[in-house]
């Protein structure tokens, strides 16, 4: 069976995308490494909606924005028998895809495939940041909202509106939270103010981050801003018992075993690398990021990307960007005209229009620091997998490395289960800053596929009768 | 004629496993040396080596090969010492022997003929031990019941590729060479007393030249008149996540690297400039190494990859050597292409460059010569 | 330690109680609510950490709980280097810390000890009680 389309990926863009194929009559599937759909930020909204009385407790915890994804989940809910749970998707190639799905291997041909994989959190290397005790803020969200676990006296470092919402709905839950530590970089408040313009376009989004930081403020727990140094410490024990952090020239120390780390998310790209899907490197969002036209056509005909997966843009845009795609991938299809596909998507258009003119400010606002991006500390590990530090890359390069796959060959650097996904970013900046290159013309690791690990039954499993090993 | 930026004894073109080696080599002499490579993405067979250093099923038809090969693996203790005093880098070399396991009964008789002849050419240097399944799994316990048999050869060992690269490179610059990298050469132009070099980071002119830029050989050596006819064969592996200790011995299906993953190969296929890797290989690949290793049915590939091994029309070494006329100042040149210089480095490094230093190839190097191939049927010479 | 949110499960309606699996954690039985990840399980009572670096021999602990870190790898059921955050607990499954590589079971795991050369090349072996 062929299929028009696969989705990859049930997160909001998935989701509307999925939607949007049923209208058009597409045949199709969509595939969801997740046991249930809504992606990261609407993660077990399934559960969390029939919660009962317990309902609204847990909404004012988790916030409108999480419960607006309700409406979204509901129509994908309808759909009938498209959603495949489970299914880690690992290698795409022209017609067909490979999957995993509870020990077994899967092949599935399609014409179209749709990467609606989302985003990852930014990697945040500092010195101690792979003791036990240390998390992204992130996960802190994941655990909230499935099971709705929480600790006490944990401490937040970080930027970004992921950063605040988060500390937000743990103050919000009653939950006791140690300090904040802010390390948005004060030059970026004034170079924000230029980006004004871009800042009123999305006034709703503007005043729902003032008064979630004003809350925060109010709430009596400890915020220190203008951070630009952090560390985690273990003692005399294998876990992290401190934060010590730098406002100008002064540090200080916290007692905490409990740390949250955040500076942004980024695209998750492994699996449009490994198809062959050109990137460039963006300066503003500083991460890499698919070719693509405005339909979300990437460089490779058979595949679209859309959502957090092509640029950061948050829920609603990603939703939009999902409807968008699959508009166009029927017009590739012959399902629909291209007038028709621009009749359909003129209004999302305009309100994709109004998300992405916000996007400059937020990105202003919450760029990083170059020393959270590029760690300055020689003990700083790198490459969490394969523990390479900040000075084995720089003795690595020293001895004639010039880019981050010759770095991988002589350091192990991106060697490891995950695949470049918690170093890789930081290993292409710090490279372009010791090579003097442009992060541009240093490039990225190569990805191939397998992009998530796969047993070697499920690979087996996949063997055709008539595959040949030796062919010439 | 100008020659401007830079100026140099011996230029190298190609710094992967074969030009690393000759760069190091030479520059135990104390020689002015640039090395030239690539960037950072470019094709390269010295990413996606295996790490054999394989003896046997060698030069049975091809007796200097055969006791080229052998050489190599009698320097390598020596050659992978001096490289750790040199830069500090373990190479992890292991010399106990290999497994060839055999997947049919044809093919063990077959191969067990070709191996008494390569005995019969080795002057009491190599060996090997015919073995059915219950000795292979005295050997590894961990062998499928369902294998057939194989051949133990104590001449064989396997080395961590990729920091030997590192390694070469490292005492290559420690000892003076000049390493060059994102530097495409784009010409190469015979002159009376050199070669001039363009290339996309300016011009070097140099006095002896040495092409060892894999498949790019064929297309380089064309300019200075010499003859490299190579194809490229592609290879494609898988590595999985780090195992216990499972296997003793390499063979060429299956190694243990010292961090603990398995690489998973061999496979070969004629697809162009191609290092793609693509499930249906990947799939046999498993399958295969199942039937080895039963004890990774479960256990994952974290990534798979591709390379082009760099094939003459014999699948011998080509070293080419070229004097431009018989004045003993005269501008060399040579041309120097092999698919297995993981095994070759040691005699790269300690025998072959200090041929090129003196300018003058041994006898049994003569017989790698491009006329060794006029009769062969895929080569116009 | 990670807690249950207090208004989460004080709910009085016996239907929505949460069912429990019965599992161990390094050879410890433990009760933990259905529908929990094997690492939000750990964190629970209070383990931080699931495994032992292949490279260093430290604690790694979770870190992005979505998928992307493969730091919350442990022995699942016998098998190793599992997410922890992608399994859904089972009864009576066993989830152990994993020691760099983790283990197999079905496998002879070799010692780190060096080969006897002789005994490799003279290969005058007798057949196994068991051979094929």
């Amino acid at each position: 069976m062929r299929y028009d389309l696969v989705i990859i990926g049930a997160g909001p863009a998935g989701m509307a995308a999925a939607i949007n194929a049923h209208k058009l009559g597409l045949k199709f599937k969509i595939l969801d490494e997740q046991s249930q759909p809504g992606g990261q930020i609407y993660r077990n909204i399934e559960n969390n909606i029939n919660l009962g009385e317990t309902c609204n407790q847990l909404k004012d915890i988790l916030g409108t924005d999480y419960y607006a994804g309700s409406g979204l989940y509901n129509d994908f809910k309808e759909l009938p028998d498209v959603y495949i749970s489970g299914a880690v998707v690992w290698q795409v190639e022209a017609g067909r895809l490979y999957y995993s799905k509870a020990g077994k291997g899967y092949s599935i041909q399609a014409e179209h495939v749709l990467i609606a994989n989302g985003a990852l959190e930014r990697p945040f290397p500092i010195l101690g940041w792979t003791l036990p005790g240390v998390m992204t803020a992130g996960s802190a969200q994941i655990l909230l909202k499935n099971p709705a676990l929480a600790v006490e006296d944990a401490v937040f470092a970080g930027s970004g509106p992921l950063f605040y919402l988060i500390i937000s709905q743990y103050l919000k839950a009653g939950i006791k939270v140690k300090a904040i530590l802010d390390t948005t970089p004060t030059i970026n408040y004034f170079n924000a103010l230029k980006e004004l313009f871009s800042a009123l376009k999305g006034t709703g989004y503007l005043l729902k981050g003032l008064k979630l930081i004003r809350e925060i403020k109010a709430s009596d727990t400890l915020f220190i801003k203008g951070v630009n140094m952090l560390e985690a410490h273990c003692g005399t024990e294998d876990q992290l018992t401190a934060v010590s952090y730098t406002v100008g020239n002064k540090t200080s120390s916290i007692e905490t075993r409990q740390l949250f780390l955040h500076q942004g998310i980024v695209p998750n790209v492994n699996l449009a690398m490994a198809s062959n899907c050109q990137h460039f490197w963006s300066e503003k969002q500083l991460c890499w990021q698919p070719q693509l036209d405005k339909w979300g056509q990437s460089s490779q005909q058979h595949i679209s990307i859309t959502g957090d997966g092509s640029a950061i843009l948050g829920a609603i845009g990603s939703r939009l960007q999902g409807a968008i795609a699959v508009q166009n991938i029927a017009v590739v299809l012959n399902k629909i005209s291209a007038s028709q596909r621009d009749i359909n998507t003129h209004k999302l258009f305009v309100q994709l229009k109004r998300e992405q003119d916000f996007r400059p400010f937020l990105d202003t606002l919450y760029r990083p620091l170059d020393s959270l991006r590029k760690p300055v500390h020689k003990e700083t590990i790198v490459c969490r997998c394969e523990e390479v530090k900040v000075a084995d890359v720089e003795q690595a390069i020293s001895n004639g490395c010039m880019g981050p796959n010759q770095l991988k060959s002589f350091t192990r650097a991106g060697m490891g289960s995950c695949q470049g996904r918690q170093c890789g970013l930081t290993i292409s900046e710090l490279t372009a800053s010791l090579t003097k290159q442009s992060v541009a013309d240093t490039g990225y690791y190569r990805i191939r596929a397998p992009i998530k690990p796969v047993t070697l039954a499920e690979l087996a499993s996949l063997h055709q009768p008539n595959d040949v090993i030796d062919s010439s | 004629m100008s020659f401007s930026n830079r100026e140099c004894r011996i230029a190298i073109i190609g710094g992967g496993m074969l030009g690393s080696a000759i760069g190091y080599g030479l520059s135990r002499s104390g020689a002015d040396i640039i090395m030239l490579d690539q960037g950072d993405t470019n094709l390269r067979a010295a990413r996606g080596n295996f790490g054999l250093l394989w003896v046997q099923g060698k030069g049975a038809e091809f007796p200097d090969y055969a006791h080229w090969t052998l050489k190599s693996c009698q320097l390598w203790p020596a050659f992978a010492a001096e490289l750790l005093s040199l830069t500090g880098i373990d190479v992890q070399l292991c010399q106990q022997g290999g497994i060839h396991y055999c997947l049919d009964e044809g093919e063990q008789q077959s191969y067990n003929l070709e191996l008494q002849q390569q005995v019969a050419i080795s002057n009491g240097l190599f060996d090997f031990q015919s073995l059915n399944n219950a000795q292979l799994r005295k050997l590894e316990p961990n062998i499928g019941r369902q294998v057939p048999g194989g051949v133990y050869s104590p001449n064989d060992g396997h080395v961590n590729p990729l920091y030997l690269l590192k390694a070469m490179q490292s005492a290559f610059i420690k000892l003076g060479g000049n390493y060059l990298p994102n530097h495409d050469v784009t010409n190469i132009k015979s002159c009376l007393d050199g070669y001039q070099i363009s290339s996309s980071q300016g011009d070097i002119f140099c006095e002896k030249i040495i092409l060892a830029a894999g498949l790019n050989n064929t297309a380089l050596a064309k300019m200075i008149g010499l003859e490299q006819p190579l194809h490229p064969q592609r290879g494609q592996l898988l590595i999985t996540e780090r195992l216990p200790k499972l296997l003793n011995y390499p063979s060429i299906y299956l190694r243990q690297t010292y961090e603990g993953g398995i690489q998973i190969g061999d496979s070969s296929e004629s697809v162009g400039l191609d290092d793609s890797n693509t499930i249906s290989v990947m799939a046999a690949l498993a399958k295969r190494a199942i039937k080895l290793l039963p004890a990774l049915e479960h256990r994952s590939i974290v990534r798979g990859w591709g390379a082009l091994r760099v094939l003459s029309p014999d699948g011998y070494p080509i070293y080419q050597h070229q004097q431009a006329n018989l004045k003993k100042s005269a501008p060399q040149a040579y041309a120097l292409s092999c698919h297995s210089a993981v095994t070759l480095a040691a005699t790269h490094a300690l025998e072959l460059a200090p041929m090129i230093h003196n300018g003058q190839f041994s006898k049994p190097m003569q017989s790698f010569d491009i006329s060794r191939l006029s009769t062969h049927p895929s080569v116009s010479v | 330690m990670f807690k249950a949110i207090q208004k989460r499960t004080s709910h009085s309606d016996a239907e929505s109680k949460p069912k429990y699996v019965t599992l161990s954690i390094d050879q410890q039985s433990y009760q933990i609510p259905e529908g929990y990840s094997v690492t939000a399980a750990m964190l629970s009572i209070g383990h931080n950490s699931n495994r032992y670096s292949p490279i260093s021999g430290k604690k790694r602990g979770p870190y992005c709980l979505m998928g992307v870190c493969f730091e919350c790898v442990c022995q699942i059921d016998g098998i190793a280097n599992r997410q922890g955050c992608m399994t859904i607990v089972a009864s009576g499954m066993q989830i152990e810390h994993q020691q760099g590589g983790g283990y197999i079971q079905e496998a002879t795991i070799i010692q780190e000890t060096t080969i006897d050369e002789t005994a490799s090349i003279n290969l005058t072996l007798e057949e196994p009680k068991n051979a094929l």
